[in-house]
């Protein structure tokens, strides 16, 4: 299929999906669903007043610290369970009964150890990001082509230069996938600690508008959250083809 | 010294004997094919000579010393050729001289030569996935040279590839022994590439696997692939290879082992 005719079914979507936004907002009323550009106007309104930024600064500060930590130790610790058999044999079972368990179960539980404050918040949103980035990474070390480990060994080589020529060049692209997946896992994880967690924060002003009826102003910050979720997914594609370009180009 | 000898060499997959007693001896600098079909262990035999596998029983001594686990005066060219996918031609020769402790930028001098010898000056900034399958052994190839071993083995490198880039890489291979002479066990199943290349050919046979023949190549060097191809001592050589290899195909053991009970 062409470039062009891959662009024109997309904005056929897009267009299709926006009239359909029209049609239930009209039909269900203003009281339940807002129409597209009342959700922009109302988004506009809230960033002039300053309340936009109000609430998004706290969210966009546990947001880095808790997905930044969540990158930092999960990649390292993914490479090191997915190279070292019996820290693989050690972890596996309670990173995967973790990753099974649905997180915002355990929210009352940290609440009731740590109470309302940030780093409740960081560390849920911690929770969230490491665990995908963990198991990804994992996988990434596992299926390393074995045929390239034999190459090493054919040539004498020591662990660390292993390290260097291929398990970590091997493991990027599911590395990235790993990101990717983790950094949305974190917004579900930020705006779910605003949720439970405080009266702060992004996720806390969809809830405060919410409770003023105001269906519009809710919608704004939800709109902004699934435009940053779709960006950060695109760009770490684009970073993961720039940094892998051999993949997909092979056979 | 870099003379190989297999002495008494057994091989069994659990109760499965690939070979059994194999006795080989490999001078210094010569060039010896192990030819066989499929299934003879020739492989198998390889790669234990490259310490990538144990063998069951027996011994292989390099240079006089014995030998179970890869050596760095030894290296072997994979069929699969192996290249780093992530790595330019130029850093993939470099790759064993890195491992042996050259810097980035000293690795990569050292190994131009190589890249050079093997035809691939121009392009050595170009990523394997940009080359074609002739052009990516001549990188492994390359790699391989480049550690300088005293002892190459190679593993049907040109059996992947289509028959007119693998004589062409036949030709190649036979001018760059001949100016960088080495000790070459070349495992193959093509008569003719093994009687273009080698001094000496070892013919083996399946169940189990053993040597049958070692046969002696006449061809003085500088040898030309062409001319050797349409000399009437080729054709004898191929024919009495050829009825080895097929008696192997009509064994009748083998087929009443096939049509069994």
């Amino acid at each position: 299929m062409s470039r062009r005719n891959v662009l024109v079914i997309r904005f056929i979507s897009a267009i299709v999906l926006l009239a359909a936004w029209y049609a239930a907002a009209i039909s269900t009323g203003s009281l339940f669903l807002a129409t597209p550009h009342d959700v922009i106007f109302r988004l506009g309104q809230s960033m002039a007043n300053g309340e936009f930024v109000e609430y998004l600064g706290p969210t966009a500060y546990i947001l880095s610290i808790g997905a930044g930590l969540g990158v930092i130790v999960g990649v390292p610790f993914g490479l090191l369970i997915g190279r070292v058999r019996w820290m693989q044999w050690a972890t596996e079972a309670p990173i995967n009964i973790l990753y099974t368990t649905p997180l915002v179960a355990l929210i009352p539980f940290l609440l009731v150890i740590i109470g309302f404050n940030n780093q409740l918040k960081i560390l849920i949103v911690f929770l969230f990001t490491v665990l995908p980035v963990i198991i990804n990474t994992a996988v990434g070390v596992r299926t390393v082509d074995r045929d390239l480990l034999e190459l090493t060994k054919s040539f004498c080589s020591k662990e660390s230069p292993v390290w260097r020529d291929v398990l970590i060049p091997a493991s990027v692209p599911a590395i990235m996938t790993g990101l990717r997946i983790g950094l949305i896992h974190a917004l579900v994880g930020a705006v779910l600690a605003d949720f439970y967690a405080g009266a702060s924060g992004f996720g806390y002003l969809i809830i405060l508008y919410s409770n003023r009826f105001d269906v519009a102003g809710a919608l704004g910050p939800v709109l902004v959250l699934a435009i940053t979720g779709t960006a950060i997914a695109a760009l770490l594609k684009t970073a993961q083809r720039r940094l892998s370009p051999w993949e997909g180009a092979q056979q | 010294m870099s003379n190989v000898n297999i002495k008494n060499v057994t091989k069994q997959f659990g109760t499965l004997s690939v070979f059994d007693e194999i006795n080989l001896d490999v001078e210094a600098n010569e060039f010896v094919s192990i030819l066989g079909p499929s299934g003879c262990g020739k492989t198998t035999l390889l790669r234990i000579v490259a310490g990538l596998e144990q063998a069951t029983s027996g011994v292989v001594t390099v240079a006089g010393e014995v030998t179970k686990d890869p050596r760095p005066d030894m290296t072997l060219v994979f069929q699969n050729f192996r290249l780093l996918p992530w790595r330019t031609v130029e850093d993939n020769v470099a790759y064993g001289l890195r491992l042996r402790g050259r810097s980035k930028k000293d690795a990569r001098i050292e190994a131009q030569p190589f890249v050079k010898m093997v035809g691939l000056e121009g392009r050595e900034q170009k990523y394997p996935y940009q080359l074609s399958g002739g052009m990516q052994q001549r990188v492994g190839l390359a790699r391989a040279l480049a550690i300088q071993p005293k002892i190459l083995l190679m593993d049907e490198p040109f059996g992947a590839l289509d028959a007119q880039t693998r004589e062409l890489m036949q030709d190649e291979l036979l001018r760059i022994w001949l100016s960088n002479r080495k000790t070459v066990i070349f495992v193959t199943h093509s008569i003719d590439e093994a009687i273009v290349l080698s001094d000496r050919v070892i013919i083996m046979q399946t169940n189990p696997g053993r040597i049958v023949k070692d046969i002696r190549i006449p061809f003085e060097r500088p040898r030309n692939s062409a001319e050797i191809r349409n000399d009437p001592r080729f054709a004898k050589l191929r024919t009495e290879m050829w009825h080895l290899l097929r008696q192997e195909e009509i064994n009748p053991d083998m087929i009443n082992g096939v049509s069994g009970e």
